[in-house]
């Protein structure tokens, strides 16, 4: 779908972007991470065809999107991390000018523009003035703003910057609505949990180049050397602990008033027959399982322990 | 299809109040004007009516103050036009769709000079009084007109051209007033030093060219030059028969129709500063300035 070759970003001596190279297939919800001054932005403005890019390359379809600037504002739809709307100037009217703008005709607007409020929700606040919408809602509709043109890749700025958690989740629906749609959307956010929670692929840049890519699944799997167990019996806490203690592949053992997490070393073979050890001793186990990975460890241990 | 910008500006201009506020105090100034210079004259008259020899000049008058007023609205007008969209953060919504970056500022440009107009031909009914009691043209007032949006086309390019270069929409806009002066005033001053000079060295006479090309930029000079036209006042004849003829009838022409060439060189800056701004906006300008 998308394929970023060897990009380059400079600004006098600072290289922003430094020959990032990625992969985003088509129909993808592509999460972008990175601390702060990583190149995020740099390189979604680049796709936007907001900044020319040093050098390299970026294609989509067989085309070169650096050299026709054309075709990457029909195939793309650009959503920024700061934007701001018009004083004096209604959401349907707001719409329309873009509509306008994208060389949508007349008669084609008004159908349009009413499916896109539909799918972000606005249709109720049609004749509203935009400067009086809430931040969610403007949110929402440079959302459907970006899609007036249906592109078929969506590129989203920190789209959940500065929403209430309400609000966050309701972008979430709307993206995955997207998905099911076949869009393809880049995403960038600096709330990791719930990149992970939306993301099919995850690409983690860090001072302008790729540091880890693929699903959340796999940059975990490849990264996070030690899993965290957890485990909860009804009752005989204490033995469970015993057994676990035994064991030289369980470290780290914290033994809270009902559950217990420990950290473990080894391969599936040896988890089960951990497991099997403790039933079979007479503890009754209500769950065993392996506790999912935070992506924001993973992201510090790939960025070299950089906050966001 | 009617450029989206001029039509979206169109929508915002008309429902905003303080369109109405300028609108109602260009149109007071003007009236104001009007009316003060009416008294001034029928109260210099031994008979205490109108004169319909001082009333002609009551038109002077009324087409000065509209090109005072169209000198100061249009920068206030257009030179927030781009800094504007940065300011309220929409600029880069603009760029990455299908438009332009020359429609785009035609489409600034175009909405500025609408709203121009619109305060001119507000104005235009209390043109009726010299009309009706200074028996001047209607051919002559449309000209006078034409000749004003001809300066506020350039003056709102050099304005939205300011508005892609500086981030503050106030800084273009006192900049521009600095310009309006250095042209209105600058260049008198500039043409006396340079007559001073002349003399003071021995050389004689200014050389009309010289002069020419210094009143040229001058707005205030080609007003002058076109009332003097049509009132018929032979004031620029007499002023250009004290310099000697000396380069060539071109020249001579410019002199004497300086209205008329000054409209001309309000259409080239006007062309020359709407391809410089959409150059300016244009994002990936860079990438095509390392590419030659």
């Amino acid at each position: 779908m998308l394929e970023i070759k060897d990009l380059v970003k400079k600004y006098g001596s600072f290289t922003a972007v430094d020959g990032l190279c990625l992969h985003v297939s088509e129909g993808s919800i592509f999460g972008f991470v990175g601390p702060n001054g990583a190149g995020k932005t740099t390189t979604m403005r680049i796709m936007a065809g907001l900044l020319p890019a040093t050098s390299g390359s970026i294609w989509m379809e067989d085309v070169d999107l650096t050299k026709n600037p054309g075709q990457l504002r029909s195939k793309i739809g650009y959503m920024p991390d700061f934007f701001g709307v018009y004083d004096n100037l209604k959401v349907t009217e707001y719409m329309d000018f873009y509509a306008g703008a994208y060389e949508i005709p007349y008669k084609d607007r008004p159908a349009l523009i009413d499916d896109l409020l539909e799918i972000v929700d606005l249709s109720h606040k049609k004749d509203a003035y935009v400067d009086a919408l809430s931040r969610g809602m403007k949110q929402r509709l440079c959302l459907a703003r970006s899609l007036i043109h249906d592109p078929k890749l969506l590129i989203l700025d920190e789209p959940a910057s500065g929403l209430d958690p309400r609000a966050r989740v309701e972008m979430k629906e709307i993206l995955k609505q997207l998905q099911q749609m076949g869009k393809t959307v880049i995403i960038s956010s600096h709330i990791l949990p719930e990149l992970a929670e939306m993301c099919t692929e995850v690409g983690i840049i860090d001072r302008g180049r790729l540091a880890a890519q693929g699903t959340v699944q796999e940059i975990m799997k490849r990264l996070v050397q030690k899993r965290t167990i957890y485990l909860r019996p009804v009752e005989q806490l204490e033995k469970a602990a015993a057994i676990l203690r035994e064991q030289p592949s369980v470290q780290d053992i914290v033994e809270n008033a009902l559950d217990l997490e420990f950290h473990f070393d080894g391969s599936d073979q040896m988890l089960a027959g951990i497991l099997r050890q403790i039933i079979d001793a007479g503890v009754p186990v209500v769950t065993f399982k392996e506790k999912e990975g935070n992506l924001e460890e993973v992201f510090m241990q790939v960025t070299g322990g950089e906050s966001v | 299809m009617m450029n989206p910008v001029l039509r979206r500006e169109a929508v915002t201009t008309m429902r905003n109040w303080k369109t109405y506020g300028a609108l109602i105090i260009f149109l007071a100034i003007t009236s104001v004007g009007a009316a003060f210079y009416v008294y001034v004259s029928m109260y210099q008259n031994y008979f205490y009516s109108n004169d319909p020899a001082s009333m002609i000049w009551l038109y002077v008058v009324l087409a000065g103050m509209q090109m005072g007023l169209v000198m100061l609205a249009t920068p206030a007008i257009a030179a927030g036009s781009i800094s504007g969209e940065r300011e309220r953060q929409t600029l880069d919504l603009l760029l990455v769709t299908k438009m332009t970056p020359l429609s785009i500022v035609l489409g600034k440009m175009m909405s500025s000079l609408i709203y121009v107009l619109l305060l001119v031909v507000a104005t235009v009914p209390v043109f009726g009084v010299a009309f009706y009691f200074g028996s001047i043209s209607l051919g002559s007032i449309l000209l006078m007109l034409l000749f004003i949006l001809f300066m506020s086309v350039a003056l709102s390019a050099v304005s939205v051209f300011f508005s892609c270069i500086f981030k503050k929409t106030v800084i273009s806009i006192v900049l521009m007033y600095l310009i309006i002066g250095v042209l209105c005033v600058g260049t008198l001053i500039l043409l006396a030093f340079y007559s001073l000079f002349m003399s003071r060295s021995g050389q004689g006479d200014i050389s009309l060219l010289g002069g020419v090309l210094i009143l040229l930029p001058n707005p205030g000079a080609a007003f002058f030059s076109m009332m003097d036209m049509q009132m018929g006042s032979g004031m620029m004849r007499s002023l250009l028969s004290m310099v000697p003829y000396s380069d060539g009838d071109t020249v001579r022409w410019m002199a004497e129709h300086l209205w008329m060439a000054h409209m001309v060189l309000c259409l080239v800056i006007s062309a020359v500063f709407v391809l410089l701004s959409a150059r300016m906006i244009d994002p990936i300008r860079e990438k095509r300035r390392v590419k030659r």
